[in-house]
Parts: C-alpha cells; structure tokens; sequence
C-alpha cells in the first residue's frame, strides 16, 4: 500500500512537473493581454509591452525545453556501435541468456561503447510515464578488464533494474529522477553555455524560472532518492544470486581499477601526440589498453589501486549509494559457496570479431580533439611525445640562452656561448635549485653545483635535436609510458662523455659538437 | 622569592621577556679565563690548521694572491717528504673551494705538471664535499648527491694523469684514497690502490689514517677489517714514528652515543693503555714530525674524557692556538667543542688540587 502511495506520489510530481511549466505560461500569457490592452490605451506603456513579450518568449523556450527534453538516448550521443546478432552471435545469445535468468525481456538492441560503464533503458515517452524499446549499452573497457563471471554480474545488475516485480515501481522512481535531472539541465542551457553562447547574453527572467526548476528537480530527487538506492542494492542481490557473490563483489571493485586504468591510459599513452595531432591507429587504440592491462609491471601497480581502493565522498543525490557499501553489503550476504573467478580470461572472449569492434569503437575514446589527427604507430607516436618531452625539460637553459642572444638559439647557440668562455655567466642565470640556495654557496662551489642541475638540461635538448635529426628514436613500451631510448651505443657513450666534456674543470664543447652536428648537419 | 621557591633553592620567577630563558642559576655554566692557565683566547685560535704550518700558509697566501707558481714550487721543495707533500696539497686544494681560477690556470699552463693534477683531484674532493655537504647521508638532498658524485668523478682521472707523470710519487694514490671512499669503491678496488700507496711508501701516516676511514662498519668495512687494519698498520711500528694516531683516530669513532656507555668505554683499561703508549710515542717523537699537532689535539680530547684531565691541560698547553683537525672536525661546531673540552680539562685540574704537569 504504501508503495502504490509512493509510486503515485512520483507521478504527481511528474505531472506536476507539467502544470508547473504550463502554468508559468498561462500567467504570462495572461500577464501579456493585460499589457496590451493597457497599452492601447495609453502609449507610453510600449516599452512594458516589449518586456513583457520578451520574458514570455524566454520562459516559454526554457518551459518546452524541460517538457520535451527526455532521457532518449540518442545513437548519436552514443560513443560506441550497435552491434546486431548477426555481427556478435555469442554476446546476444549470452546476454538473452541473462535476461532469461533475471526474468526479463531481452534488450532489442546492444550497444559497444567507449565508456568504463554498462546500461539498460527503455526509450520511454511523457517523462518516463511509458516504457518504450529496451536498450542495453556495453562498455568495452569493462569487456577488456572483467572476467566473464564478473562481467555476468554486471550484465545481471542492469537487467535487474527491471526484473523483479516488486522493483517495477523503482523504475518509476529511477525514470522520473532522470527525466527531472535532464529536464534541470535543459533548463540550465547547457548546450547553449558549452556552445558559448551564453556567455554575454544575457536573458532577462532566466535565473528566476531556471531556480524554479532546480528547487523542483531537486524535491524530486530527494523523495525519490531511497527508492532509488533501494533498488541499486537489489539490483545488486539480482547479480550476485546469478554470478555468485564473490564475482559479484570484485566486479564492483574492479569498476574503479578498470576506470583508473583507462584513465591513465588515455593520459600516458592513447592522447600524448594529441597536441601535434598524432594518434594511435584505430585497432591499436583498444587493442593498446588491452595490452597495458596485461604487462605485468601495470598488473602489480594495478593491484595495487585494487588494495588501497578510498571510499567516495558522500553525495547527496548521487545516483547510486557509495561503491564501499554496495561492495560491504554483497558481502555480508550469506556464503554462496561459490570461488571467485580467477581463471585470467576476459569477458572480451565473448565477442566473435573483437578486432572489428575495436576499431570502430576505439576512435570514440579520443573524442573530437582527435579530429583530423593522423594516425601513426605507437613508436611513432612516442618518439614525437619523448622528443617533445625531452626538448621541454632543456627550457630553463633554452631560456637563459634566449635571453643571453636575444632570441631562442639551438644546442649549437649553447655551445657557441661555451667556447666563448661564457659557461659561467648561463650558471649563474640559471635557476637555482632549492638544496643550493639553501646551502647558501658560492664561488666554485656553486658553480659545480649549477653544472650538475644543467647537465640533464642538455643531455635532453641534445637528445631533443638528435630526435629531430632522426639519430634517436623512442621504442613504445606498456612498462613504461616515456619509452625506451633507441640509440647506438656508440652514439650514447659520445653523448655521455661529450656531456662530462662541456661541464668539466675546464669546459670543452667540441665533443659535443663532433656528437650533436657531425659533417653535414647544421647547427 | 616565595618562602616554597626559598626552599626549593630556586629564585622566584622572572618576567618572561627574553625570547631565550634564562640560565638555571642553580649551576652556572663554569668558564675559565684563558689567560691565566696560560691559554690563548677565543678570538686567537685557527680553526684551519691543527699547529704551526708556515710553509702551508705562505702557499696558501701565494695562492690567494693567484701566484700558484710559488706553490708550486714549494710544493716541489717538499721533495720526497710525501708526508709533507700530502699535506701541503691538502692546504692549496682547498682554496679552490673559495677561487680555482688560479687552478685552470696552472693545469692549462702546465699539463704535465704531476703535481697541478694531484692538488686538482684535492680541490675536486673538497669542492664535491662542499656540495655533498657533511650532513648525514639521509639528508642529503638528490640534487646534492648527483652534484657530489659528478664532481668527484672527475677527480681519478687526476690522480692518474699524476700518477703516470711522476710513477714514484706516492701523493696522487694518497689523494685516490680519499676519493676512492668518496665514490664508493669495492673493497677490492681499495686494496689495489691501497697496494699502489705502501709500494710506494709504506711509513706514510697520512695514508694509514686515510686508509683506516674506509675500513670503518659506517664506510665501507666492518668492525673486524676495521681493527685489523689498525693491528697491521701499527704492528712493529717505532717509538716517534706517532702511528699510534691511527688507534687514537679509532678510539676516537669508536665513541658510544648515550652519556652512560661513553662513560664506561673512557673508563676501559685497555682504552687507558692505548692513551699511555700514544703519550710516550708522542714525547720521544721528533718536534717537527707532520703528525704532532694532530697527535696532540686527540690525546688532549680523550684524556680529558677519560678524565686525566692534569695530562689533558699539558696537552692543550702545548696545542696553543690551534683545533683545525680531528677531533673537533667531526662536531657541528668545531671550535665550541675544543673550547669546552679545553675548559673542562683545566677544571679538572683546578678541582684535583693543581698537580704539577708532566
């Protein structure tokens, strides 16, 4: 009883939701045909009758905005595929499976995506009021990371949002919640501030109406928020009942690992030649974090975020309850007797063309900044990203140079200074390392100590000119996102004893030179 | 003064306006007015030198002058007296902490100069040590220890340009010695300069008390290697020859750390033996013999610590104005712990009634 009093309740405030916008209008409708009677009656009221039309125009825009906007997930907000039981047999079969186990209807459609996260939802009408086609989006990073019991789990979640009876007016719950929260958003112009629009223009009226909608919004949450997480923990129960708890558990944990991982993985290896349009090539793109994920250097720092895991900071409407809880409470359920799976294999395997799926998929990790990039090998591409790195790490003595010739000079500039005896001077421009102006030196002391903060300043801007002219490359690593150095040995130990040459007792460049430009390479 | 401080023994409170406390005016600090134990004051003692070195400072002063051939030539003049010479690369070497121009110049002037190496492998170590600084090693900074190493690098190359020049001189494997703990040579690598040195020349004190550093558990050797090189570096050594310093220097970092232990360990018989032969090594010991002053300054501070103190004040009477050298290097602040240790030698023989010095 108390639920149907609930659930009616959530449909009130929907509908309220309407009679709210609505009424707003009627009253500045209303408002409006005062205006202008009174104006035709005395002129001097035009200018009230332009206001007047204008806060009608806006609150009518943000009001139908709210109404209309749903929570229809587009195919083309989607960064991910559809994929059809023709291109993906095993995946169907075994999620129909699942449903047939959760006791609820099969997804009509299923998605492959970008994203370190797994949906269900039907497309549904009038503010979520009519269920509408079921849809199941999957991410792949989840696929690349999870074992196929724990993906199960996750899989089994989403279906049971909607497969237990007692849960049907949950979904009402849920529904409304996200069609209150996009509608918030709606209102909030979004679009219009990410398009920069905004900004500058201002509405007159707008916040007014846009506080209207947030203190509404957020009356909806509140009362539909326990709800709502009652039915994260059931939907959680759904899961472990269907892959056992200890899958169940550790595919919750490994949630955070997989998503910290992808994280560090766009960071470090999939975006780092996005500033001079370099990208990896689109099968490698997925294939690269798959790879990652199973060097053994990144299993163990991985298995480390995996022990140290901190628990969220509280939210107060966040979607669902805090990860640690959800995790505490799969695990004070009663032993299922059934083992975690540590087979090793991935969920991935359920897939019958993943090298298809990757490619189409991959690019969408990268987003638009990766528009017009091109697409190089991953050795390529850190090789650019080191160079670039290594020429980045010499700018306090590119700089110190610059200021001494008045414009930006190459490693042969510094070497010029050098045989000019002015190695002295660029020591004492250069910044100071904390350990040295605390010590307070000076004289010799000093000066040998500047030398030994500018001695990897110019291993770098040589490895950075050496790079360029094609001497030195950067071999691609999973262990290690800087990449391994490729140079001859023999050009390694000229570098290195060149260097110990330009900062020795008695300063000397020509090995450096002899290094950095031979016969036939300019300065 | 309430009646309960009266009782107490303590004065009444005082206002608190220093940023500092005050004393406890229970037991005022003792202080002895130098001039009448015969002592020179404060403000008159090098802290550069342990004794008398007038060949060193006219180097040194030449040097400053940026006249580094008179070094060099009073370096020459040393002569096979590698003692001497040791120690006067020791002085020039470590102007360039200050200036080294004078130093490029000389190697630039004269590359062949066996002796311009040997002084700049010295002026490398002691440059490479100022930026180490001599904090202990955990709070030695990254930047401090990559500076340090590069510097100290540099250094053997030096000793071997020197080494090749001048085969017979034993100076540049003396200076390969420090450098070599310094850079963190195997034992092995040790032993081969090591061997180097002695055949070269095998009574030199200088080497042994660099040599016995190495050996130390907290360097590179053990408690075991540690004396055993004392043992072979003072057996059948003669009366005057003043290689019991190299005990002495044991005896010396050998100190326990709480109050309690060292009380014992200054106590021990066998520590008190090894002061009573180092006191006759060092009275037959010829006046000018380089190792003197030195000898002087760590018999002085560990008979005061080991309470003879009437042998003590004889000792730091006979020392003078002078505390540059072990034992006081080792402390934060070298002159302040030569100074208090010389005070409490001096009341030590007050309080015994004044004896007569030996």
């Amino acid at each position: 009883m108390r639920r149907i009093v609930h659930a009616a309740h959530v449909i009130v405030l929907l509908l309220g939701f309407y009679v709210l916008c609505i009424g707003l209008l009627a009253a500045l409708v209303a408002a409006d045909v005062f205006v202008t009677r009174q104006a035709a009656a005395s002129a001097a009221l035009d200018r009230e009758v332009v206001i007047a039309y204008v806060l009608t125009a806006v609150v009518a825009y943000i009001a139908v905005r709210g109404i209309f906007v749903s929570i229809r997930v587009r195919d083309r907000n989607l960064r991910g595929i559809a994929v059809s039981e023709r291109d993906e047999p095993a995946l169907w079969r075994h999620v129909e499976f699942l449903a047939r186990e959760v006791g609820t209807r099969p997804p009509k459609r299923i998605y492959l995506v970008a994203d370190v996260n797994a949906s269900v939802w039907d497309n549904a009408h009038l503010l979520g009021l009519i269920p509408g086609q079921r849809r199941m989006k999957l991410g792949l990073p989840l696929l690349a990371g999870l074992t196929p019991a724990q993906f199960d789990a996750v899989v089994s979640h989403e279906l049971g949002h909607f497969g237990n009876r007692d849960l049907r007016f949950g979904a009402l719950d849920h529904r409304a919640a996200a069609n209150v929260a996009s509608a918030m958003s709606a209102a909030r112009g979004r679009r219009l501030a990410k398009a920069g629009l905004r900004r500058g223009l201002w509405i007159p009226g707008h916040n007014t109406v846009e506080a209207m909608f947030d203190l509404y919004g957020r009356h909806v949450l509140a009362v539909t928020q326990a709800a709502r997480r009652r039915q994260e923990y059931a939907a959680d129960r759904v899961a472990a009942d269907i892959a056992g708890h200890a899958n169940a558990a550790s595919a919750l944990r490994e949630l955070r690992v997989i998503a910290t991982a992808l994280d560090f993985y766009l960071d470090k290896y999939a975006t780092v030649g996005l500033d001079r349009k370099l990208v990896p090539m689109p099968a490698e793109l997925f294939g690269g974090f798959a790879a990652m994920l199973a060097e053994p250097e990144r299993r163990k720092q991985l298995d480390d975020v995996r022990r140290n895991q901190v628990a969220d900071p509280p939210a107060a409407f966040a979607s669902h309850p805090p990860m640690h809880e959800r995790i505490a409470a799969i695990e004070a359920l009663p032993p299922d007797g059934r083992p975690a799976d540590t087979s090793g294999a991935r969920a991935m395997t359920l897939l019958a063309n993943p090298s298809a799926v990757m490619t189409a998929v991959g690019p969408k990790l990268l987003g638009s900044d990766a528009a017009g990039a091109q697409a190089v090998d991953w050795d390529t591409l850190v090789t650019a990203a080191s160079a670039a790195r290594a020429a980045r790490r010499s700018d306090p003595l590119r700089l110190v140079l610059a200021g001494m010739y008045g414009k930006p000079v190459s490693l042969g500039g510094l070497l010029d200074a050098i045989d000019a005896g002015r190695l002295d001077e660029i020591l004492e421009e250069l910044p100071a390392s904390d350990g040295a102006s605390a010590a307070r030196i000076t004289g010799p002391v000093a000066r040998e100590a500047a030398k030994t903060s500018m001695t990897p300043m110019v291993r770098s801007w040589a490895l950075a000119e050496l790079a360029s002219q094609g001497r030195v490359r950067w071999r691609h690593s999973w262990a290690d996102s800087g990449g391994v150095l490729d140079i001859d040995a023999e050009l390694s130990a000229g570098l290195s004893a060149a260097l110990r040459a330009l900062v020795a007792l008695r300063p000397d460049a020509r090995a450096m030179r002899r290094v950095v430009y031979p016969a036939g390479v300019a300065a | 003064m309430t009646a309960f401080d009266r009782l107490r023994g303590r004065p009444g409170k005082q206002p608190a306006f220093g940023i500092v406390g005050t004393p406890d005016p229970v037991e005022p600090p003792r202080k002895i007015e130098p001039a009448q134990y015969g002592l020179p004051p404060r403000n008159d003692i090098r802290t550069d030198v342990e004794g008398p070195d007038p060949t060193g400072d006219a180097a040194v002063a030449a040097i400053q002058r940026g006249d580094w051939r008179s070094a060099s030539e009073m370096l020459a003049g040393s002569g096979a007296d590698w003692e001497r010479r040791t120690r006067l690369v020791g002085r020039v070497g470590g102007v360039a902490k200050r200036d080294d121009a004078w130093l490029t110049e000389w190697l630039a002037t004269e590359p062949d100069d066996s002796v311009a190496h040997t002084v700049a492998a010295n002026a490398l170590t002691a440059i490479a040590w100022a930026i180490r600084t001599s904090a202990p090693s955990q709070n030695v900074s990254d930047e401090q220890w990559r500076g340090f190493f590069r510097v100290m690098r540099q250094a053997p190359e030096h000793c071997r340009r020197a080494a090749a020049l001048a085969p017979s001189d034993p100076t540049p494997w003396i200076e390969l010695l420090v450098i070599a703990r310094g850079l963190q040579y195997e034992q092995d690598q040790f032993r081969t300069v090591w061997r180097e040195v002695v055949s070269r020349a095998p009574d030199h004190l200088g080497a042994h008390l660099f040599a016995r550093i190495y050996w130390q558990p907290e360097w590179f050797g053990s408690t075991e290697l540690h004396d055993a090189f004392i043992e072979d570096a003072t057996r059948d050594r003669p009366m005057g020859s003043l290689f019991t310093l190299v005990r002495l220097c044991g005896v010396h970092d050998g100190e326990p750390r709480s109050e309690a232990e060292r009380r014992a360990y200054y106590r021990e018989a066998a520590l008190n033996l090894v002061l009573d032969e180092a006191t006759a090594d060092l009275a037959v010991a010829p006046p000018d013999h380089p190792y003197a002053a030195t000898q002087r300054q760590m018999l002085a501070f560990l008979l005061t610590n080991a309470g003879r103190h009437t042998e003590a004040y004889a000792q730091f009477k006979a020392i003078g104005a002078y505390c540059g050298s072990s034992p006081w290097w080792s402390y934060a602040d070298p002159l302040g712990t030569f100074l208090s240790t010389r005070a409490a030698a001096v009341m030590g023989w007050a309080d015994a009634g004044r004896p007569t010095l030996p």
